[in-house]
């Protein structure tokens, strides 16, 4: 184990590991608190950063070189028990884990699927859930917005998502949800952002990611154009459904929408069609003011309680296939696991050459706002590194230098 | 076991014939990748160079076999054929481009992803001139720099979309051309210092093209954009040119797949083309009887004959290949993969693991002048193996 910094007190734990989700919205209407839900472990999480000192949490960081099941599950085992174990978290509950899956599983890298760059392999989220299960979780249901109609199994499998696979290594307790609609509920979860909103007072999405017990946030290590970097926090951007905030709807809700949310969430040009309001503090067109900020949010509404990076195999310089010729494939052969999302990203960071406290505007947070650095300020997590407890491999033999993060004309 | 001390047998060097002494990624501006002696090299390396961050650039040599290596954290070093560093630069902005070394002055050209190009003291490291390359954008260096001795130029291009060739005395350009959308692959050069390059061109698709000194440049052929359009035609390869048969290699990477173009320049016209499933983004090496060594995003190493019939088809095991392959005089073919495992093929095709390095190998290995290979790791360092046979 490595202690980053001399300033180096002991993290605490992630104090969503202390309340579930569900408990916490029970909690909620017993207070009959009216009107949107809050999530989980806001209250907790602001009142640390009222007192000054941004939650933090051990990350750990595994040399893992293959998409090998024995191989990625054992390195990961590991990395759990060294960030303070996660079967009291998981046991007896429903585990819900938002998967970095992005827009399409019908496109490729120079031929390259997009499991070896672009989207979190499916080795990984088997080992994952495998673990999961095997610690007692009594459902864990993997999830992404899927731009596909398709039953939700189907969806899945141009990913490598095939759901026999995964449950012949989690005794039969894993399902996929497509999140881009409602789904199998009736109605969608209007939870708050907590705090003092950036963009987004509150989010109207499925309910898988609020009826649950314990939300992980499975992410990939990438660079992101707008955001900087890609991990834990990022992948949250995923949540809002088309159905509500996709760019193919006209002017209502439509539950067979499948596009992207490029008008409402990166131009800023539309507004979502839901209750859910957003403060008007976008700036139209402005990808790196917009995305940061609707992450924190984000990040506020929807804080994970573990986060899993798939950095064995990923792109660099920007993030998808849709960034053209910029992104190229690279191979750090890391897992990285934490309990606090700011803080995993910010050691991920870190690995890729990053200073994960860079002032706005310069590398890797090139074309916008440092969004560790605005959740720090929002009391979501420590996102400096010599704050940072690291376990495993260490920071200094984990580094891996990631390809400058691409730079807009007249950023 | 890494060694601290050299073995006697490798003792500085009196001199070197020139096709021994790789100045720039691939030997020479030929990008062949092609040692003139056959090597053996021993199963484990036996020195370790260590670097500031991950290596992801060929090292270079001089004369004197003093190796010369640059790494994403924008740390230069050189070390003496002993292992012993004798200097170190920080430049701003990481390296993936592989320096360029003068075969007749002591200079050391690098370019940064920060968009700086400097010219080096090689026997210190003192800074002789920088020049930042002027880009509207993203100003990142990732293409092998080329040394062309007799014009005295040294050529690159950056993320700005144009190729520079600068004056390799003061930095000042001398003429400059368009690079197309984000290059990553350098220029090659026959031994009459024309130049081969290739670009994307919104339109156009693909062209590959001759450019002679003073900037004049001919367009020789094209790959028309496909479905996915030119931002998606990734320029990663830098072509390679065969001077005996009179013929150059351009790499073309096209929606899913890929083809290798042969351009004859005694005919001007292309000779055959033969395509590959998945893209490539190494340069290919070309062994000495005029067979093609291909690694592509598919984990194979394919050779190919001169009339474009392929010869034997290696599969790796990892997933894609990203380094470019070397081989030696006796047609063996040394290569890394992601996964850090150094793959040697025989000149039939039949080969086998030598060695696991930690991390991921990304890079084009080199050879020093004495004939040892030497690989850039991502962990930090290049790992040296040893030529014991002379």
């Amino acid at each position: 184990m490595n202690h980053c910094g001399l300033d180096f007190l002991r993290a605490p734990r992630c104090p969503g590991g202390v309340l579930s989700r569900r408990n916490f919205i029970k909690l909620a209407a017993a207070a009959a608190v009216a009107g949107p839900v809050s999530a989980s472990v806001s209250a907790a999480v602001a009142s640390e950063a009222a007192a000054g000192t941004p939650p933090r949490a051990i990350t750990s960081i595994g040399l893992c070189k293959r998409y090998e099941f024995a191989e990625v599950r054992r390195t990961l085992a590991r990395m759990l028990e060294e960030i303070g174990g996660v079967r009291p978290l998981v046991k007896g509950r429903q585990v819900t884990v938002k998967t970095n899956l992005v827009n399409t599983s019908q496109e490729d890298i120079s031929g390259l699927p997009v499991w070896l760059g672009v989207t979190v392999h499916p080795v990984v989220a088997m080992a994952l859930g495998s673990l999961l299960t095997d610690f007692g979780a009594k459902r864990v249901i993997f999830c992404d917005q899927l731009p596909f109609r398709e039953p939700d199994e189907q969806a899945f499998l141009g990913y490598g998502f095939n759901l026999k696979d995964f449950n012949a290594v989690m005794d039969g307790r894993a399902s996929f949800e497509n999140t881009r609609n409602r789904g199998r509920y009736g109605t969608y979860a209007n939870v708050k952002v907590t705090g003092t909103p950036e963009v987004a007072t509150a989010w109207e999405v499925n309910r898988t990611y609020v009826d649950t017990d314990v939300l992980v946030s499975l992410a990939k290590l990438k660079s992101h154009v707008s955001g900087g970097v890609t991990g834990g926090l990022k992948n949250l951007f995923g949540i809002p459904p088309s159905s509500l905030y996709g760019d193919d709807l006209e002017d209502h809700p439509n539950e067979r929408a499948t596009g992207y949310r490029s008008g409402t969430m990166h131009d800023c040009v539309r507004q979502p069609q839901t209750a859910a309001a957003f403060t008007g503090r976008t700036i139209a067109s402005n990808h790196g003011h917009n995305v940061p900020r609707f992450i924190v949010d984000l990040g506020a509404a929807f804080p994970p309680q573990l986060v899993v990076t798939d950095g064995i195999s990923a792109i660099q310089s920007a993030e998808g296939w849709w960034n053209g010729s910029m992104v190229s494939v690279t191979r750090p052969g890391l897992l990285i696991a934490g309990r606090n999302p700011v803080c995993t990203d910010a050691v991920a960071a870190t690995i890729m050459g990053f200073d994960a406290d860079a002032p706005d505007r310069t590398h890797p947070f090139v074309n916008g706002t440092n969004h560790l650095a605005l959740a720090r300020r929002r009391g979501l997590g420590e996102n400096r590194i010599s704050r940072l407890e690291v376990a495993g491999l260490g920071l200094a033999q984990a580094r891996f230098e990631y390809l400058p993060t691409y730079q807009r004309v007249h950023s | 076991m890494m060694e601290t001390a050299d073995q006697p047998t490798e003792a500085s060097p009196v001199s070197f014939p020139e096709t021994q002494i790789w100045r720039s990624s691939g030997g020479d501006h030929a990008r062949r990748g092609l040692f003139p002696k056959t090597v053996q090299l021993e199963q484990t390396p036996t020195k370790r160079w260590e670097m500031a961050g991950a290596v992801q650039a060929p090292p270079v040599f001089d004369a004197h076999a003093t190796a010369y290596v640059a790494d994403m954290s924008g740390m230069v070093r050189a070390f003496d054929p002993q292992g012993r560093q004798r200097w170190q630069v920080q430049l701003k902005g990481g390296i993936s481009a592989a320096p360029a070394v003068h075969p007749k002055e002591d200079r050391l050209y690098v370019g940064t992803f920060a968009g700086w190009v400097y010219a080096l003291d090689s026997s210190s490291g003192r800074e002789l001139w920088r020049k930042e390359i002027p880009t509207a954008s993203d100003a990142r260096i990732l293409s092998d720099l080329l040394l062309l001795p007799a014009q005295n130029v040294v050529i690159l291009n950056s993320w700005g979309g144009r190729f520079y060739a600068l004056d390799a005395a003061s930095g000042a350009e001398r003429f400059s051309w368009d690079a197309g959308i984000t290059p990553y692959a350098g220029a090659a050069a026959d031994s009459r210092e024309i130049v081969y390059c290739l670009r994307t061109a919104k339109g156009a698709g693909l062209q590959w093209l001759r450019v002679e000194a003073g900037g004049k440049e001919t367009v020789l052929g094209e790959d028309p954009e496909k479905k996915r359009e030119a931002r998606r035609m990734m320029v990663c390869a830098a072509p390679v040119v065969d001077a005996e048969r009179g013929v150059v290699y351009f790499v073309a990477n096209r929606d899913r797949g890929s083809a290798i173009h042969a351009w004859s320049v005694k005919q001007a016209t292309l000779l055959w083309t033969r395509t590959f499933p998945r893209g490539i983004c190494a340069t290919p090496a070309l062994r000495k009887d005029g067979i093609l060594i291909v690694a592509d995003l598919e984990g194979n190493v394919s050779a190919l004959g001169a009339d474009g019939a392929p010869v034997y088809r290696y599969v790796s095991g990892c997933e894609y290949l990203l380094a470019s392959p070397v081989c030696d005089a006796a047609d063996n073919v040394f290569v890394g993969d992601p996964t850090g495992v150094i793959h040697q093929i025989d000149r039939a095709g039949l080969g086998q693991p030598l060695h696991e390095l930690p991390r991921a190998v990304q890079a084009r290995a080199a050879f020093d002048p004495h004939g040892n290979l030497c690989v850039p790791c991502t962990d930090r360092a290049i790992y040296r193996w040893r030529n014991t046979a002379g």
